[in-house]
């Protein structure tokens, strides 16, 4: 697969920092953003801001995310992102292509598997979102013809580690 | 096309004769109708259980309106203890009221929306416009209907009565795109994407609508396919949620019954691109807003709760699954029906908000053929929810004018004629014979083709029917009991 991307952000997930994401960036020279909510993000976004206020050009820096998640979904293949310190979703849902990290112990069979204590879904545990997120951002609002990549990122990649 | 705010359910019968007349319309309706049902159909024939599901689905959303008051008091308490506010809204003017009293609080001055029917049914937009805020419908379909000054036209495509070539003049003409001729549909996504995103990031504040609110833990639930809807709710400072009552489930861990029947009824997905389950504000250190505040609206609501007949309604999801396997949805398209809510569920409910004097054509908008109970996700018997309200436009009408709603001449003479025969069996055999022979002799190939005849127009001018069998009910009852009653004696 090539992306092309110009730049990645990445979560602060334990298996991305165990697969030395950041550490790769900067060895293959590729601009690297971690997502924690701090001064690094907020420059990151006024960037984006400032493309997407100055309009004309399609192609504003893109950028590809990396992150972890709390849990998977085999029958739907989804995966459910949690919002904590360090895991924002702004900064994700901003990016061109998503690229989700994860173990193959973290997949249950359907939604319901979700809902059990402990899971993603446990109702006493909840952040402030939840996001389940199915493939790429779509819309198929002008005349039912599918179309990706609308307001979200348009590429998605689940990669389960053995 | 511009269509004006005010409704015009009362004039369905017109409007839908220019929906018909119109073949810009009918080529998009044609097309997307088709596409909704053939999803749908594979999507719900994965599960073999879907039919359990449906069954769940209707009985927790029951539930939820057999504890409606007490479950409403529980949700607010949890959407409270995790730091957000719930503010209560009779009507239209006043859940409209409180978000324009939140946004000059905060110093908004734009705001960004996820498309919601809440919203819609309030006309939000408008008064926030009034009220001098900067709102940008997010969602693309709404976008396109809000830079058009249209209304949507489908619960959950708004913008499916337009063709690309129409939506290209609208982002030339609105957008100054002078590239969006010729764009193509995803020149055209890539348009509103790029105009879009100066308004996510700029924007103060974020209104959504929910799909679900689930009581013991205060969360609402968005489904999306987008994005926009994920957005509007983490970027802003200030996310406002319109919901209404009805969206409440009793317990959180029934969302998961909800969402495998939403999904797969509404588009044919297994879960949509996103679902966002929000619950209050953002802890420490976590992205997302400051502040969460969930209005929660009646208006009428509590009118149809107290309907014997018609309460049920109040478990409509929002699927839109009955617009499209409804025969008169898919040819007279959704602004016929001239409200927010279209097609079967929008016939129903539109009389209850607006009054049914001011929509007294919908309940017969339909022809009872039961397709849309057949589809709905939580079994809401629409067809005999429509026969009520027919019952209570004649009631109506029997009361304003004091004497027996008057038959049109033909249809008496006709049922007089019918009731007649009916009780004479020597005539009625003879008329039966003699029709039969009439329009056999009409037949070719066992199809009379379309006809025009005198007074039966309207049903025959554009029906090939089948010719008339060999032989009568009776004729065939008689014969068969005729051998019975020989091989018994036998
Ligand atoms: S009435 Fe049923 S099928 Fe129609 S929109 Fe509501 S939930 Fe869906």
């Amino acid at each position: 697969m090539r992306w092309d991307a110009q730049g990645v952000v990445y979560s602060l997930d334990p298996l991305v920092q165990e697969l030395g994401v950041p550490e790769w960036l900067k060895g293959e020279g590729v601009p690297g953003q971690v997502l924690d909510g701090g001064e690094g993000e907020r420059v990151w976004r006024a960037e984006l801001a400032a493309a997407a206020a100055a309009q004309r050009e399609p192609n504003v820096p893109w950028h590809m995310a990396v992150i972890g998640c709390a849990g998977a979904i085999a029958e739907t293949g989804s995966i459910a992102h949690l919002t904590a310190p360090g895991h924002g979703r702004g900064g994700w849902l901003l990016c061109r292509a998503q690229v989700v990290l994860l173990t193959a112990e973290q997949i249950v069979s359907d939604l319901d598997g979700l809902f059990v204590g402990g899971g993603a879904l446990d109702r006493n545990a909840l952040p402030r979102a939840v996001t389940l997120v199915t493939g790429p951002s779509r819309t198929a609002d002008i005349e039912q013809t599918l179309t990706i990549g609308v307001h979200g990122p348009g590429k998605f990649a689940a990669v389960v580690m053995g | 096309m511009s269509a004006s705010h005010e409704p015009t359910s009362h004039t369905f019968e017109a409007n839908a004769r220019e929906a018909l007349a119109n073949a810009r319309l009918q080529k998009a309706l044609g097309a997307a109708s088709g596409r909704f049902v053939s999803h749908r159909a594979s999507a719900v024939a994965e599960r073999p259980d879907f039919e359990e599901l449906r069954r769940c689905g209707h009985a927790i959303k029951q539930e939820a309106l057999d504890r409606l008051p007490q479950l409403l008091e529980q949700f607010e308490e949890h959407v409270v203890a995790r730091g957000g506010r719930v503010h209560w809204a009779r009507d239209a003017e006043e859940a409209n009221q409180h978000v324009i009293r939140i946004a000059k609080n905060e110093n908004v001055k734009r705001i960004v929306k996820s498309k919601s029917m809440a919203t819609e049914e309030i006309h939000l937009n408008h008064a926030l416009e009034a009220a001098g805020f900067e709102v940008v419908e997010t969602d693309l379909g709404e976008f396109i209907i809000q830079l058009d000054k249209d209304i949507p036209s489908h619960i959950i495509a708004p913008a499916v009565h337009l063709t690309k070539e129409q939506v290209s003049e609208i982002f030339e003409r609105e957008l100054r795109e002078t590239n969006a001729p010729g764009a193509g549909i995803p020149g055209l996504n890539a348009i509103a994407r790029r105009t879009l995103r100066k308004s996510f990031l700029s924007a103060e504040m974020g209104i959504s609508g929910a799909n679900f609110a689930a009581a013991d833990s205060g969360s609402i639930v968005i489904v999306e396919n987008e994005g926009n809807a994920g957005l509007c709710s983490t970027l802003p400072r200030i996310h406002v949620a319109v919901v209404g009552i009805e969206k409440l489930v009793p317990r959180f861990d029934d969302l998961a019954v909800m969402l495998k029947l939403l999904g797969r009824s509404a588009t044919g997905q297994r879960l949509t691109s996103y679902t966002n389950f929000i619950t209050g504000i953002a802890g420490d250190g976590e992205e997302g807003p400051e502040q969460f505040h969930v209005i929660l609206l009646d208006n009428g609501r509590s009118k149809i709760y107290d309907d014997d007949h018609l309460w049920g309604s109040l478990r409509c999801i929002r699927c839109g699954a009955c617009l499209n396997a409804c025969p008169v949805y898919k040819r007279a398209g959704g602004h016929a029906y001239g409200w927010v809510y279209q097609g079967p569920i929008g016939a129903v409910i539109t009389p209850q908000y607006l009054g049914l004097e001011r929509a007294p054509a919908l309940p017969y908008a339909s022809s009872l053929c039961g397709a849309c109970f057949e589809v709905c996700p939580v079994k809401i018997e629409i067809p005999h929810m429509l026969l009520e309200l027919r019952s209570q436009v004649v009631e109506a009408s029997t009361e304003a004018s004091g004497a027996a709603p008057k038959r049109p001449f033909f249809e008496s003479l006709s049922f007089g004629a019918f009731a007649f025969l009916g009780r004479r069996p020597k005539l009625w055999d003879f008329a039966t014979r003699l029709g039969r022979w009439l329009l056999r002799a009409r037949s070719s190939d066992g199809q009379i083709p379309a006809l025009s005849l005198p007074l039966l127009n309207r049903w025959t001018a554009r029906r090939d029917l089948r010719a008339p069998a060999r032989e009568t009910f009776r004729e065939e009852w008689a014969r068969r009991r005729g051998r019975a009653d020989a091989e018994a004696d036998a």
